[in-house]
């Protein structure tokens, strides 16, 4: 994993560092901008105090590299941290004040069940019991004016009980705060005064959006998981000090941007899908580097896979999600999940041969992991075939058992579906490749896209031993494997942009849009993340905006979101008027409906619903096209043979390469095994496959 | 030979067609029922109108749509090509009620049909006395609106011209109607081009077995399930309070039998039909039927023709349960909700771990504003109740149930398209049900007109008795409508009814609580005192039922 260099230790500042903490391992780059040399490491990750692994890593990248923590002048870092605390849902007590009236919005939801005929369905608690939500009285209205006053001396009576009650935190979220928050507010100012060591999280602070279920449920979340990133980013913070660093660490988001750690620990709630963010911006990063700017990235795990769609090196974007049972409602990469990995259970049932959803995990892991399992995964079989043989991350137990997943395989897929050994093996596979074309489908064909005009960008640790009979399914022709298909998410972490996501609800119908309104709301917008970038270190040259509107038909639930050129809005200063022309708005609204939605209805009445703003700090990053990883001269490749199954029941030798002795150019012909330190690459027959100048591994997948 | 990869390839494949169907057309839908509140269903049938596959909708749909396409082949098996599609939402012949209209098209790959697909999808309009088409006190179904018996709707894609300018003359939205067909068109198209697709990628004949081969696979587990238990028979009865015109109570009875690997379920003894429009047509008492045996025996296999095969429903003609023409049915969902408890408890004597005690089925309400100014004119929801306990466990509190599973509007949404302030939307305390497992909470969700008064529709039931108990559980509290609550100008509503609002008026509705099961004398005080702490239930209810934990 790591190359020797005998260069003395550098005293320069420019080192960058990236950290993926990941609930089994931590995993570490480091990249040095000058000579473009980089280091990757893994150490396991420490559940109890995560702030110890990322120490750790550190520690052994700079002493692998042979640098100081003085010379790393940007640190990145992706965490499971909000994550783990909201799935495991150990945290700290919240209290939730709301309009008095509407307590229980949080735990009625949409009214709807995730799983209509399942009779001993539970609706998954929320996050506030009742007994510490409490309602005030005060009302606004949807424009923004007060209804009713805010009952301060109710305020000041629920604040006692909910801390009499045991809360450590408490979320507000007032009905239409996001078009006056005034009464939100106020309702801190009071808990300031009275209590000033209680943190209060406001819903128009988190999101000022209209929908006050997802508000409030975003607004819990992010108080819930508040406390405990701020104790793990200041743990982080003073552990990386000891170790000599001095730049301010920064936190990876689910929008696939990077956050301060002081922003992270306000705005946790961003954090919560950072690992598979930072893995698809490594993916468009090292692919980038190599021409490919229209991608599928395809992170295949244990338990499951993850496929996202990159159109011009954009990833693209939703907002709202959910993280474990909790709605979350910030903008995200838009990250389809399946629940097929190396992991996935296979069994003969009613007939048919399923593979998943169930899952061994990690533990007890595959059959052949020796650690207790006895039922045949996907890895399973793939130790049959003899496409994976070794596990290096395996301590002391490299070597895989072929006698455990040989056994397992017959006993609960051979025999009862009356197939051969090799048949099975390969059937799982099959079924396991049927479940993922299908997922990178969802993303792609039925979202308009053909799939066969992206190369898919394959990494994670069982990616790229799938990636090419995948991509074959879908007709897609180039397969990237990156050089460290196991740490790309740590690598996307040095290719990150500061970003910074703002809205506000403004619910009107287009012909009533104000345009000077709408552009005083727009420069506070872009007033405020320009000092929220500042406040980050951005320089004010650096900082990118883009503006949209999110619009819909009158009556419709959902909004599409319209992209907003500066030119078409800031052409004249707001004094002389006439600036956001609602009928250039309106075509571009009636053209993206109907690009999403195939038809549109250009006489109907259209309403604007959210002015957003994406506020973009941009920071330098390594030129992987400028220093392409160092490749062997050396003209042979090490090589060794070793059996391959076949369907027939027969073996044929297969070739297998170190990847790191494959010199650039020289093409290889499948069936092949290509061996990385964390991953292995599979080259069925008829793909060929080599190494480009940046280093990439590129399938050319056979039709 | 078909080997059990292909089988499982092809099982995903038609399962992943019919899911990309359902996203088609709720994306490319006009109306705001099947874009936001998702009523509709989409689905894959053989080439003899077996159900093969289908996307996890609305039950109530899903149940029954191939006794649609039934009708429709009954019309036209042998004379549709490619680029037909069947058009149907006649109560009558296999549809469920009018605004729900079916559309059904070949899957032709060679010259030859391979497979039908199919949408349904709830309209916002399908003509008739009241916009909407269904009111609580229509009389026969010729006030519900234009009523299409399967026609040949499109031709290579094209809708007719003599149809399209009938159903426009009797609907009141046309434009919004005609684009939601086009988008079950589309869905139908889809599903078509995925089919030949999958036949394209496996051949017609192994995706023909294949097809066939997962029916009986799921046919024969589910009677491998009944034939587990001993024979036995159990019989349950339920009521509707009444029919929007004066009549009721309306018994629904049934009795449910296994005979060997044989689900028998009989409806003999229910009310005859009646004047009002809660009649529930066979297809939506066997779609209610086929929900809780699925429910109950097996949630998690495939959703396809096996189930039904396995299951025979006897429904008396001219009965509550299967009326006949020319009676009002569209507001079946009150009786099939009543069919659903029944039909749960009756089971219950064989299947006594899984049913749930009596449930809240959803009410139904549209405002029709008296000024058309700067908002919109009919402000239309649907409110849910509670489910009722369960055997090992307590209710849900304030959710959609069984069969019906839409989706609420934000308030924050609704007060600014209608000129209204919401007053409340939370949990009834002490509506549940007592018992050793107790029922869910009902809702309590109000509000007040500002400026503007309007029309109020309502339709409903349970205002008289609450869903009922269990093995010696207490019923939940009934569903309660009233205007101006606590007030001089308070009214109670009946269950389905219309009425005049003034500006200022408010509207509280409190939809039932779930029954609960078992002596409450052998709740568990922890949960006693959980559920005060929590605020669910007050001492007074305690004192009622728990006094053991006092």
């Amino acid at each position: 994993m790591t190359e020797q260099y005998q260069t003395p230790i550098a005293e320069m500042r420019n080192c960058y560092i990236g950290v993926d903490v990941g609930g089994t391992f931590t995993d570490v780059v480091l990249f040095e901008r000058d000579s473009g040399k980089s280091w990757s490491w893994k150490v396991p990750s420490t559940p109890g105090d995560f702030s110890a692994g990322v120490s750790n890593a550190v520690a052994a990248i700079l002493r692998e590299s042979r640098r100081h923590g003085e010379s790393v002048v940007r640190f990145g870092h992706g965490t499971t941290v909000a994550t783990n605390a909201v799935l495991e849902r150990r945290g700290p007590r919240v209290g939730l004040i709301t309009t008095e009236g509407f307590r229980d919005v949080l735990e009625i939801g949409r009214q709807d069940r995730d799983d209509v005929f399942d009779l001993a369905y539970r609706r998954p608690a929320p996050l506030v019991p009742r007994r510490l939500r409490i309602g005030v009285r005060e009302r606004v209205l949807a424009d923004g004016t007060e209804a009713t006053p805010l009952d301060e001396a109710a305020v000041r009576e629920a604040l006692s009980t909910l801390i009499e009650r045991g809360a450590e935190v408490v979320a507000v979220t007032l009905l239409h705060s996001y078009a006056n928050d005034s009464h939100e507010r106020a309702i801190a100012a009071i808990a300031k005064d009275a209590f000033p060591d209680l943190p209060v999280v406001l819903s128009s602070e988190v999101r000022p959006e209209y929908r006050e279920y997802e508000r409030t449920s975003t607004t819990v979340t992010n108080a819930f998981v508040m406390p405990i990133m701020r104790r793990y980013l200041d743990q982080t913070r003073s552990r990386l000090q000891s170790l000599g660093l001095q730049v301010a660490p920064s936190v990876m988001q689910s929008n696939g941007g990077v956050l301060s750690i002081e922003a992270a620990g306000r705005l946790a709630a961003a954090t919560l899908l950072s690992g598979p963010a930072a893995g698809v911006v490594g993916a468009v990063a090292v692919a980038g580097a190599s021409g490919y700017r229209d991608l599928i990235t395809f992170d295949m795990g244990g338990t499951s896979c993850d496929v996202a769609l990159v159109v011009g090196g954009r990833p693209t974007e939703i907002v709202g999600g959910k993280v474990g049972d909790f709605p979350v409602h910030l903008p995200m990469l838009d990250i389809h999940t399946v629940g097929a990995g190396g992991g996935s259970i296979a069994s003969v049932e009613r007939g048919s041969l399923r593979v998943g959803p169930e899952s061994a995990g990690a533990d007890p892991g595959p059959v052949c992991y020796g650690k207790g399992g006895t039922r045949p995964t996907v890895t399973d079989a793939h130790r049959v075939l003899g496409t994976f043989v070794d596990a290096p991350f395996l301590e002391g137990n490299r070597s895989l058992d072929v006698a455990g997943a040989t056994a397992a395989l017959e006993r609960d897929v051979a025999q009862p579906a009356g197939l051969s050994l090799a048949q099975a093996a390969h059937g799982v596979i099959a079924v396991a490749n049927d479940h993922m074309r299908h997922a990178i489908r969802a993303v792609s064909v039925q979202r308009g896209y053909d799939a066969r005009k992206f190369a898919m960008v394959a990494y994670g640790g069982a990616g790229p031993l799938h990636a090419a009979q995948v991509a074959r399914l879908l007709g897609i022709k180039t397969v990237v494997i990156p050089q460290s298909a196991g740490t790309l998410c740590a690598r996307g972490l040095l290719h990150a942009d500061v970003r910074r996501d703002d809205v506000r609800t403004i619910l009107t119908p287009v012909d009533d849009l104000d345009p000077k309104v709408a552009e005083m709301q727009f420069r506070e917008l872009e007033a405020r993340s320009a000092d929220a970038l500042r406040a980050q270190g951005v320089q004010p040259e650096d900082v990118r905006t883009i503006r949209s509107v999110d619009m819909r038909y009158q009556g419709q639930a959902f909004e599409l979101e319209v992209d907003v050129p500066k030119d078409t809005v800031v052409a004249i200063p707001v004094d002389e008027g006439g600036l956001l022309e609602s009928q250039s708005l309106l075509e571009r609204f009636h053209r993206a409906h109907e690009a999403v939605y195939g038809h549109s209805r250009p006489g109907a009445p259209v309403e604007v619903v959210n002015l957003r703003l994406k506020a973009v700090g941009v920071m330098p990053k390594p030129d992987l096209a400028a220093n392409p990883e160092q490749s062997p001269s050396v003209q042979a490749p090490e090589s060794a043979t070793r059996p391959l199954l076949v369907p027939d029941g027969s073996s044929i030798t297969m070739t297998i390469y170190r990847r790191d002795s494959l010199p650039t150019g020289l093409r290889v012909a499948g069936p092949c095994v290509i061996e990385q330190p964390d991953a292995t690459v599979f080259i069925p027959e008829g793909d060929t496959a080599s190494v480009d100048q940046v280093g990439n591994l590129v399938i050319d997948v056979a039709s | 030979m078909l080997d059990v990869i292909t089988q499982e390839i092809i099982n995903n494949s038609l399962n992943a067609a019919s899911a990309e169907m359902g996203r088609v057309l709720q994306r490319a839908a006009y109306s705001t029922i099947i874009r936001e509140e998702r009523d509709f269903s989409c689905s894959i049938f053989t080439r003899s109108g077996r159900l093969v596959s289908q996307a996890a909708h609305i039950p109530i749909q899903m149940g029954s749509m191939d006794m649609a396409l039934k009708s429709a082949l009954n019309t036209f098996e042998g004379r549709l090509t490619a680029g037909d599609a069947v058009l149907v939402n006649d109560p009558y012949s296999g549809a469920q009620h009018t605004p729900d209209i079916l559309l059904f098209s070949p899957v032709v790959v060679a010259d030859e049909v391979v497979a039908y697909v199919g949408s349904v999808a709830h309209h916002i309009d399908v003509g008739g006395r009241v916009a909407g088409s269904v009111a609580g006190d229509n009389r026969n179904i010729y006030q519900e609106g234009l009523r299409i018996p399967p026609v040949l709707a499109y031709r290579n894609g094209v809708m007719d011209e003599t149809f399209a300018s009938v159903l426009a003359a009797n609907i009141r939205l046309p434009e919004v109607t005609f684009g939601d067909l086009q988008a079950q068109l589309s869905a139908n198209m889809l599903g078509v081009s995925r089919v030949q697709g999958i036949v394209k990628e496996h051949g017609t004949a192994p995706v023909l077995t294949a097809m066939e081969r997962s029916i009986e696979a799921t046919e024969r587990e589910f009677r491998r399930r009944i034939a587990e238990l001993p024979d036995a028979r159990g019989t349950a009865v339920d009521f509707v309070e009444d029919d929007g015109l004066g009549n009721g109570p309306l018994a629904v009875k049934v009795a449910a039998e296994i005979i060997g690997d044989e689900l028998v379920v009989d409806f003999t003894g229910s009310a005859p039909q009646t004047e009002g429009p809660i009649n529930s047509v066979l297809s939506a008492t066997v779609a209610s039927v086929l929900y809780v045996v699925r429910a109950v025996f097996g949630p998690d296999l495939p959703s396809n023709d096996g189930l039904k095969n396995a299951v025979r429903v006897i429904a008396p003609s001219g009965s509550i349960v299967n009326p006949v023409s020319p009676t009002a049915c569209g507001g079946r969902m009150q009786t099939c909700y009543r069919i659903v408890d029944a039909l749960l408890r009756a089971c219950a004597s064989f299947t006594p771990d899984r049913y749930t005690a009596g449930s809240c089925g959803n009410m139904t309400m549209s405002l029709h504003f008296n000024s058309k100014g700067g908002h919109a004119p009919i402000f239309f929801e649907v409110m849910p109740g509670a489910l009722g306990a369960r055997p090992e466990d307590d209710g849900i509190d304030g959710t959609d149930v069984h069969i019906s599973n839409c989706l609420n509007a934000p308030i924050e949404a609704l007060e600014a398209e209608f000129p209204i302030e919401f007053t409340c939307f939370e949990f009834r305390p002490d509506s549940c049900g007592a018992g050793q497992f107790q029922g869910g909470l009902g809702l309590r969700r109000g509000f007040r007109l500002h400026d503007v008064g309007g029309e109020l529709m309502i339709r409903g039931d349970q205002v008289t008795n609450g869903p009922r108990g269990a093995g010696g559980g207490g019923d939940g509290q009934p569903c309660h409508f009233v205007l101006n609550p606590g007030t001089p100008q308070e009214r109670v509503l009946p269950s389905k009814t219309l009425v005049s609002l003034q500006p200022g008026d408010e509207f509280v509705r409190e939809t039932a609580g779930g029954g609960g099961i078992g002596d409450a004398g052998e709740r568990n005080s922890e949960l006693v005192a959980r559920d005060l702490a929590e605020e669910r239930i007050t001492n007074h209810f305690i004192g009622t039922h728990y006094s053991h934990t006092a």
